[in-house]
């Protein structure tokens, strides 16, 4: 799973520094635990600003997760797209 | 900054940039209703009971960032009351710079002691067996403490099978290192200003937002905006609050572009810091002072002054690095204004003393400037630098982060005296900070070199900051060790008469 967190002036300001130290935190706890499908794998990258802001008003902070992109993100609501990818086990079933 | 608060934080921010925004835009303050609506459109509550309240709290907060005092729900009038005053290019407010925005505080209880619904109503009771207060009475509902009658004591908490019973207080009382906030009549959260120090711990932990300083940006850009020339001085722990892709050199010219004339690092005026303290500590301690006390952190400073008068000439008489670097500016430019950009709130009131206010026109903290780059869509991390800032040391930098300055001042002393074992104690957090000047004042850290920090983790955790300490405290390091001066006397950007003789 690709994570593109951006960190423009907007996102920055709208809280995407937090974004990413609670993915990276999941990285370092619950992803080490075991039932996490072995094949996912969580890559977090950090962008300029993505455009999305001066398009609309009001939209920061932008996450896009596997190219879907998420206005208004808010650290739980990535978090839990990221726990119901790494322990969906039916792939490799 | 409070991680975890994310809402609050984020109503802040979005005010600062509205000010931001209508200052550049030079809109007519008179419309300062309309941006209530900018900000908290719709009808549906996010924050709050009702949408109404929003905007009411949203509004003091607007007002609060143009410089204007919070109001009651008695004074609460137009929005634009009062805005002809603070609609100038100069500094205007006053204290006291910390205040409660009445209409958002929730009057939450003092220390109180509290059986939640997890009570089962046991039959061994031991809540009610220890109360040495006969406080406790089993209802049908389960356990009750009768409050006229409990002292606090928490004996009953601490027995219970269940956890059934919390304690808990005003999370604003409660950050408080020196008992600055009272209630008043109706049981809300009230400063008092005789006591406060403005460290800006009750504005990060209030829950609800309810507590919150006055801000100059508003005066700042009306300054920029009316061709002054303005310089900026920024403080050691700038480096990685403005975006994780941007580099210092492009928070620098990102300053630029929001028609400033020119950017200095702070830890200039660190490096100054350090040279004074180091040979003030070498000449006093322990033959004419028992012990010292470094002087930069402002709310520490007022905090040893107004608690502890006897021990206050301990500390230090060097000038704070934000003063010395403003010195620096005028001296070269005498026409120029200077605002010092920090993650600390108790320097807008440091700017207002005597000695400094002439020398430091506006102060504003990373969040209002982050406010500043959204409100002109400045994207820093896009800009096209070269060259490297070389302001300050190595141990400059490090000012930014708790122990960077005793470690700084050591090192120093080390430097002038190589045999000289000096020890020093780091203290972070005001109540710290207190509990460590009563031992002092008992004769319990002479020798020492202490350094005072308001907030935990130094300035990295400032009230004013943008990104999480831990990050931070990463992004200062890489800089510190950029530096092409180990130590601060090698730092040739200071005027050589400048430094200590
Ligand atoms: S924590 Fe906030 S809401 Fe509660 S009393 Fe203090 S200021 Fe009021
Ligand atoms: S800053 Fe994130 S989309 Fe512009």
């Amino acid at each position: 799973m690709k994570i593109v967190v951006c960190v423009g002036s907007n996102c920055t300001m709208m809280g995407a520094d937090s974004i990413i130290a609670s993915l990276e935190n999941l990285k370092e706890t619950i992803l080490k635990k075991e039932g996490v499908n072995p094949v996912f794998d969580l890559d977090i990258e950090i962008a300029r600003c993505l455009g999305e802001c001066k398009i609309k008003k009001a939209v920061s902070p932008v996450v896009v997760v596997d190219g879907v992109i998420y206005h208004n993100a808010s650290r739980e609501e990535i978090m839990s797209v990221v726990l119901d990818a790494a322990f969906d086990n039916i792939l490799t079933k | 900054m409070r991680e975890f608060y994310n809402d609050i934080i984020n109503i802040r921010r979005m005010v600062f940039a509205a000010i931001a925004r209508i200052a550049y835009e030079d809109e007519d303050l008179k419309k300062l209703g309309d941006e209530t609506y900018r900000l908290i459109p719709g009808e549906k509550a996010h924050y709050r009971e009702n949408v109404f309240r929003e905007r009411a709290v949203i509004g003091e907060r607007l007002r609060l960032a143009l410089g204007l005092d919070a109001r009651t729900a008695a004074e609460t009038g137009p929005i634009s009351e009062g805005i002809e005053n603070v609609d100038v290019d100069t500094r205007v407010y006053t204290p006291p710079l910390v205040s409660v925005i009445k209409i958002a505080c929730e009057a939450c209880a003092e220390k109180t002691v509290f059986v939640t619904n997890n009570c089962r109503k046991c039959l061994a009771h031991p809540c009610k067996n220890v109360c040495p207060k006969n406080a406790i009475t089993i209802e049908k509902s389960g356990a009750v403490i009768d409050q006229a009658k409990c002292i606090k004591c928490g004996r009953c908490k601490t027995e219970c099978p269940y956890h059934a019973i919390v304690e808990y207080g005003r999370p604003c009382a409660a950050s408080c290192g020196v008992n600055a906030i009272k209630s008043d009549y109706l049981g809300r959260a009230e400063i008092d200003d005789s006591k406060c120090v403005a460290c800006g711990n009750c504005i990060q932990e209030c829950p609800f937002g309810a507590i919150s300083d006055k801000s100059e940006i508003f005066q700042l850009i009306k300054a920029i905006t009316s061709g002054k020339e303005v310089y900026a001085i920024i403080a050691p722990s700038f480096v990685g609050q403005f975006g994780a892709l941007t580099t210092p050199e492009q928070v620098f010219d990102g300053i630029r572009e929001l028609g400033i004339k020119d950017v200095v690092e702070v830890g200039l005026g660190a490096d100054l810091t350090t040279l004074n303290e180091a040979k003030e500590f070498v000449e006093t301690v322990p033959e004419k002072d028992p012990f010292m006390g470094t002087s930069c952190c402002y709310s520490w400073k007022l905090m040893v002054e107004k608690n502890f008068p006897e021990i206050n000439d301990y500390i230090s008489e060097s000038s704070t690095p934000m003063v010395y670097t403003s010195h620096h500016i005028k001296k070269n430019h005498p026409d120029s204004k200077v605002v010092f950009i920090g993650p600390c709130i108790s320097k807008k009131l440091e700017a207002l003393q005597d000695h400094v206010k002439d020398y430091v026109d506006f102060v504003i903290t990373f969040e209002e400037l982050m406010g500043m780059f959204v409100a002109k869509e400045i994207e820093p991390a896009e800009i096209e630098v070269d060259g490297k800032i070389k302001d300050a040391s190595v141990t400059g930098r490090g000012y930014a982060v708790g122990g960077g300055v005793a470690q700084a001042v050591k090192e120093r002393i080390h430097e002038i005296n190589p045999d000289m074992d000096v020890k020093v104690e780091c203290i972070e957090g005001l109540a710290e900070c207190v509990k460590i000047m009563r031992l002092a004042k008992l004769g319990m850290k002479n020798g020492l070199l202490l350094e005072g920090m308001a907030c935990k983790n130094g300035c990295i955790g400032g009230p004013g900051t943008v990104v999480s300490a831990a990050r931070a405290r990463k992004s200062v390091a890489t800089f510190s060790k950029e530096s092409p001066y180990k130590s601060p006397a090698d730092n040739d950007n200071i005027n050589p008469e400048d430094m200590p003789k």
